[in-house]
């Protein structure tokens, strides 16, 4: 049963996929190359040093693919009218939609970690990078890579949640990214990441129990 | 037989629209229930409050014994559902389609007999669902449906939108399924040549409120036409229970009774017509005078009608 959600959603997200795949692979080219690059000949980046052009572009990629997977997962549901299809299979409708979160999560989590993993391990090999190298350096952006999950979520309760789209329909993706900030900002203050890491878990869990409240109590007209 | 759906007071309201009005129905174990009214009169809501797509604002619902917003996914097995517009994912094959639904059902799912009702409907299961036209995609779904051996099946309008062949067709289908006994079927439509060859009893919603739950021949007996013609201006038209709708139209007034009885005969002759003529309906004109509501008649009609 599970193994046939898990295959649905991955049919259904496979463009999105290998979108993103395809951005995060040139992204980690780009930064270990910068030539390939059309505008910026001659240039060296450094990945991993405050905002630098690997985490910046890393942030922006994860925002857009994570927006769009979050929207395709649910949206598509309900352009194509399959809610009450999907939700009257014999399951329960927390594991259909756990499910969905668990591929859609699992699909971004593992092309940003490979990305960063690719770029870390470029850098760590020796007449690579233009200074010392620690992995420790790569901390920050495992924590952007971890917080993405909250807009992530935000873009899934937009879809699932029934609200006018020209009224509070974009709040949860709002209130989604004012929660990274401030998590973001709260970590750049501190440098606490372990603090960082429990926020951002807390702040899923209670997206996560929204979800399943919403999904739970809405009507699927 | 015990019942398979009941009802208590069931309500829905959209904001403060109120759609399903205190709905009490009950419906016994292989019965064929035609659940009937026109577009807006909630048949679709009360199918989505069943099957728990919807939350009742009001009262409360069970089906297979078991609350209708709770119900668990063994209990759910049980009831296969159709619903409005025959949703299914476009991109599947109807090969995947089927490898989909089938890991959820388990033993329930009778493959060959699926693959007999794709057999029946011509449909090869390499094709694509969104390259079948309505009919067939409408066919897909009650293959898919009914491959799950359900003991209670509901359908949401299962012939809108499709042509009279199609319809046909696939009301043969249905009826050819229905011969399994101990079958449940509630189905909604709001055409009634539909309802008359398939269901044994019939429910009408009228604006959100059961007007009518009897067998389906009993319905078209009870209601009769009634033109209360005067030599006069016809005279204001007193309420009285069971006359469903009236309007005057030129020296007439055209009644539609339910359960033409003495009472009725008495407040006609109390008015003092010079002729009263009862018509008969069949099912059609029964339905649509029952749920029509108020009846406008265009001025110019009734000017001149009135001059003859």
């Amino acid at each position: 049963m599970l193994r046939a959600i898990v295959i649905k959603e991955l049919r259904e997200i496979r463009g999105i996929a290998l979108l993103i795949a395809a951005a995060y692979l040139y992204l980690a080219m780009v930064s270990a190359n910068p030539r390939l690059l059309p505008f910026a000949q001659g240039a060296m980046f450094t990945p991993f040093v405050h905002q630098d052009f690997f985490t910046i572009w890393f942030v922006w990629i994860s925002l857009a693919v994570v927006i769009a997977l979050g929207l395709r997962q649910t949206i598509g549901e309900s352009v194509q009218g399959t809610y009450p299809f999907l939700f009257h299979r014999p399951s329960t409708r927390n594991r259909l939609m756990a499910a969905k979160l668990a591929v859609g999560s699992s699909i971004y989590l593992a092309c940003g970690a490979l990305a960063i993993l690719a770029v870390g391990l470029w850098a760590a090999a020796p007449g690579t990078y233009h200074g010392p190298f620690e992995w420790s350096m790569t901390v920050q952006t495992w924590i952007l890579w971890l917080a993405t999950t909250v807009v992530y979520l935000g873009a899934f309760l937009v879809g699932v949640r029934p609200a006018c789209w020209f009224g509070t329909r974009l709040f949860p993706l709002l209130a989604a990214g004012v929660l990274m900030f401030g998590v973001m900002m709260m970590y750049y203050l501190t440098y606490w990441p372990w603090l960082a890491v429990a926020l951002i878990l807390t702040i899923d869990a209670g997206m996560v129990a929204v979800i399943v409240l919403v999904v739970r109590t809405r009507d699927y007209s | 037989m015990p019942d398979v759906i009941t009802t208590d007071r069931l309500t829905k309201y959209y904001g403060s629209q109120c759609v399903v009005d205190s709905l009490n129905l009950r419906i016994a174990q292989g019965t064929v229930y035609g659940l009937l009214g026109r577009n807006g009169a909630g048949k679709s809501t009360t199918i989505k409050m069943l099957l728990g797509m919807a939350q009742p604002s009001y009262g409360r619902a069970e089906v297979l014994g078991e609350e209708a917003t709770q119900l668990r996914p063994e209990t759910r097995a049980r009831i296969a559902y159709l619903a409005e517009g025959h949703p299914l994912y476009r991109w599947m094959t109807i090969r995947q389609a089927a490898d989909f639904t089938r890991p959820f059902y388990g033993d329930r799912w009778n493959q060959p007999l699926f693959d007999r009702i794709l057999d029946h409907f011509e449909l090869l299961p390499s094709r694509r669902i969104r390259r079948l036209s309505r009919g067939q995609q409408a066919q897909v779904a009650l293959a898919l449906a009914v491959a799950t051996d359900p003991e209670l099946l509901i359908l949401d309008d299962p012939t809108l939108g499709l042509d009279t062949v199609v319809r046909r067709d696939f009301l043969e289908s249905l009826i050819q399924i229905i011969q399994r006994r101990g079958r449940t079927i509630l189905f909604s439509s709001h055409i009634l040549n539909d309802v008359e060859r398939v269901a044994d009893r019939i429910g009408v919603l009228v604006e959100g409120v059961l007007r009518v739950d009897c067998p389906t021949d009993v319905f078209r007996q009870s209601v009769r036409k009634v033109h209360l013609a005067f030599d006069r201006e016809p005279p204001a038209m007193p309420s009285c229970p069971g006359v469903v709708s009236h309007h005057p139209n030129g020296r007439k007034i055209e009644l539609v009774v339910v359960g033409l009885g003495d009472a009725h005969r008495e407040l006609f002759e109390s008015l003092r017509p010079c002729r009263v003529d009862v018509m008969e309906f069949n099912l059609e004109d029964a339905f649509i005078e029952f749920t029509r509501g108020r009846r406008k008649t265009v001025p110019i009609f009734a000017e001149e009608e009135a001059h003859a």
